[in-house]
């Protein structure tokens, strides 16, 4: 059975954010997925210098109608990266109209920033609410920072976490809210990342995984994540394993994709440092820089190519998901 | 792993240019550097589609923004160049490519400079003019082709017949001798392209794949499926791109490549007939207009060598 998706995110010529972190793994996992490319830059803004130009209002208008003329459908909807509020009204219209018609999943990354820095126009913040006032959201995968934006409230304690997931659920209508990344939270161990799980209907019921953090410098794993996610679902609901709204489903595939998530960084961590190690000794007076400066950033692009083996995971998965009242005693 | 920057079309929906070479090539093991000449909804061949060219000056920006954080002659091992929609877009890809890839100056005291010069990128280009007698972008377009194709920066090109005989200036007339001496014009006219493949040529009732190498030509059935498929000229182009690097030190075009590629490539057609057959209910069609790219994509890690019936010219 073939499925579609359409993604909607930033293009990079070269490296691997945006639609070039999301697309290529999905297409291994047999999705058929059109791209519509929000931004068109020479590289992600980690280098220090890249060039490109945003999609125009205008434009995502046209690309929406002329997919639309030629009558594509679509199973699933995914969005991450975009830089204004035009551009999120007209996704949110778009994707509206087509789950008027036919049964879609639509997972929304509301890709705003990360660890209290904003890298969309700030205006993305209440047009974000807007789209999620629709109910048309399935899933969300914001980190703590995105949370915190799209909840106006701080995220420090463990009743704070309860109370924005708790707030998208009711306010929102989502089903399936995912908080990708907690780093900042009173009684969690710093060295961790965790990981936060919440299906409506268990009411207050937050699952946590808790991930050892890789020392590295990342980018595009966010992408990366909602893109598997979107996979293991969708995939997980067709295999019957699982009825929709079931919480052990949101449970068991994002514990999935956090084994291919912690396989694929560490790859990516190792052979980055493989060919730093080694440009630096072939060159004297170098390019190669220091680690995490705009010069190194090069080697530790995700090694997206080179984790094709890991997407098509279907175990169980590494982790253990943790009640959030059990462990905070 | 390999790294290639490949310069073509985007469209949101389908398989044609960058979206039919893209995926190929990273299924296949590479790194690819996508430059999108276009962002259009889907291809033409669906009678309406909407969208917008990348302007010169932003594709430009882009090689710049590239060339800023990278080693561009030593961080790409294959530069692929495909539809391009303007005469201003090809020069200013040429202009770019020539200048900081290929051109000799070394100026440059960086660290590339230490670099044998073997180690530049090989340029595959597939010069989109038009097929079966017709031009699909501005005649314009085909002096900057010629420019390009005698600079000798180009190691391969891929033209189909139409092409083919638009750049060189002659027809093949559906015999051999046609196309030996539309070849032998071919070497007088651009010495300095050592490899040649014109994807199809109709010679008799048949249809060829010619390929040429360094005034050698050869040429293997194509097994024909009665339909069209676009895109697969641009699918051809990333196989013959793939293959020219699979054990194959030299990357000459040898008969062996072009049999390769045309065994893949046939099974990914057939399986695309096969799915549009039961798309379609029975109903008759003539061509295909998305290509099952994804769903035939176990064809694409296949490294098998074929063995062909080879005629040489
Ligand atoms: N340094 C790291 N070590 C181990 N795993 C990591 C690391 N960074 C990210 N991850 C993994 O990637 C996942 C997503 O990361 P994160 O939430 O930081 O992405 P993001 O880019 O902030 O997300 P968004 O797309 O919502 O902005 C985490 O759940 C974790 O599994
Ligand atoms: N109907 C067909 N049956 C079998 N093989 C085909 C058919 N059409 C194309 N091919 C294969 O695809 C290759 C490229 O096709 P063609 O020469 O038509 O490319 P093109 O004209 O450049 O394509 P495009 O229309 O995408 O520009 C051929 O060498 C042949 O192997």
């Amino acid at each position: 059975m073939s499925k579609s998706l359409l993604s909607i995110q930033s293009h990079v010529v070269h490296g691997y954010v945006g639609g070039k972190a999301a697309i290529f793994p999905l297409q291994c996992q047999g999705w058929e997925v059109d791209g519509i490319n929000t931004v068109n830059f020479s590289n992600h803004t980690g280098y220090g210098s890249f060039k490109g130009t945003s999609l125009k209002k205008q434009e995502i208008e046209d690309i929406f109608e002329g997919i639309s003329n030629i009558g594509v459908e679509y199973n699933a909807i995914i969005s991450g990266y975009v830089p204004n509020e035009e551009l999120i009204a007209s996704i949110a219209a778009y994707v509206k109209f087509m789950k008027s018609s036919s049964s879609l999943l639509y997972l929304l990354d509301p890709v705003m920033g990360d660890q209290g820095y904003l890298y969309v126009d700030k205006t993305c913040i209440s047009q974000y609410k807007k789209l999620l006032s629709t109910k048309i959201v399935d899933i969300i995968t914001p980190n703590q920072f995105e949370l915190e934006l799209l909840c106006e409230k701080k995220v420090q304690t463990v009743d704070d976490l309860k109370w924005c997931v708790n707030h998208i659920h009711k306010t929102y209508g989502v089903k399936y809210v995912v908080v990708s990344s907690l780093t900042d939270l009173e009684g969690l161990q710093s060295d961790y990342i965790y990981c936060a799980t919440s299906t409506a209907s268990y009411d207050n019921s937050i699952n946590l995984f808790k991930i050892p953090i890789i020392k590295s410098y990342f980018t595009g794993v966010g992408d990366l994540f909602s893109a598997l996610l979107l996979d293991k679902v969708y995939s997980n609901l067709q295999s019957n394993s699982y009825r929709e709204g079931d919480k052990g489903l949101l449970v068991h595939s994002v514990n999935q994709v956090l084994t291919i998530m912690t396989k694929t960084l560490k790859l990516t961590h190792s052979l980055g440092l493989k060919a730093f190690n080694n440009d630096k000794a072939s060159r004297s007076s170098s390019k190669v820089g220091k680690i995490n400066d705009g010069d190194s950033m090069k080697y530790f692009e995700l090694k997206i190519i080179q984790s094709r083996e890991f997407f098509s995971y279907e175990g169980k998965g590494e982790y253990f998901p943790l009640e959030l009242d059990s462990i905070l005693q | 792993m390999p790294s290639a920057l490949s310069i073509s079309s985007h469209v949101v929906h389908g398989y044609v240019g960058n979206r039919a070479m893209v995926f190929p090539l990273q299924y296949a093991g590479w790194d690819v550097d996508a430059l999108n000449t276009t962002n259009y909804s889907n291809h033409p061949g669906y009678g309406k589609f909407k969208g917008t060219k990348t302007t010169p000056d932003q594709i430009s920006d882009l090689i710049e923004g590239l060339e800023a954080i990278l080693n561009v002659k030593s961080d790409y091992e294959l530069i692929i160049t495909g539809y391009t929609p303007s005469e201003d877009a090809l020069k200013v890809i040429f202009d770019r490519v020539s200048s900081n890839i290929y051109s000799s100056s070394s100026s440059s005291s960086s660290s590339s400079s230490s670099l044998p010069s073997s180690s530049v990128p090989l340029w595959i280009l597939d010069p989109v003019l038009g097929d079966n007698g017709k031009l699909y972008v501005s005649e314009g377009l085909i002096p900057i082709y010629e420019t390009i194709l005698k600079s000798g920066y180009v190691t391969l090109i891929t033209p189909n017949q139409f092409e083919f005989e638009t750049l060189v200036g002659v027809k093949i007339d559906s015999s051999l001798e046609s196309l030996k001496s539309a070849l032998e014009k071919f070497h007088d006219k651009f010495p300095k392209i050592p490899n040649l493949v014109i994807s199809s040529v109709s010679i008799g009732d048949k249809m060829y794949s010619v390929g040429y190498n360094k005034g050698k030509a050869f040429y293997i059935e194509v097994e024909e499926i009665d339909c069209s498929f676009s895109g697969c000229g641009d699918l051809f182009t990333a196989l013959i791109s793939i293959e020219i690097f699979n054990d194959n030190p030299s990357h000459e075009l040898t008969p062996k490549v072009l049999g390769n590629v045309l065994v893949k490539l046939n099974k990914i057609l057939q399986h695309t007939f096969e799915s549009e057959k039961v798309k379609m209910k029975g109903a008759p069609f003539t061509n295909v207009k998305d290509l099952s790219l994804i769903s035939s994509r176990h064809v694409l890690t296949d490294r098998t060598s074929h063995e062909h019936e080879v005629e040489y010219l």
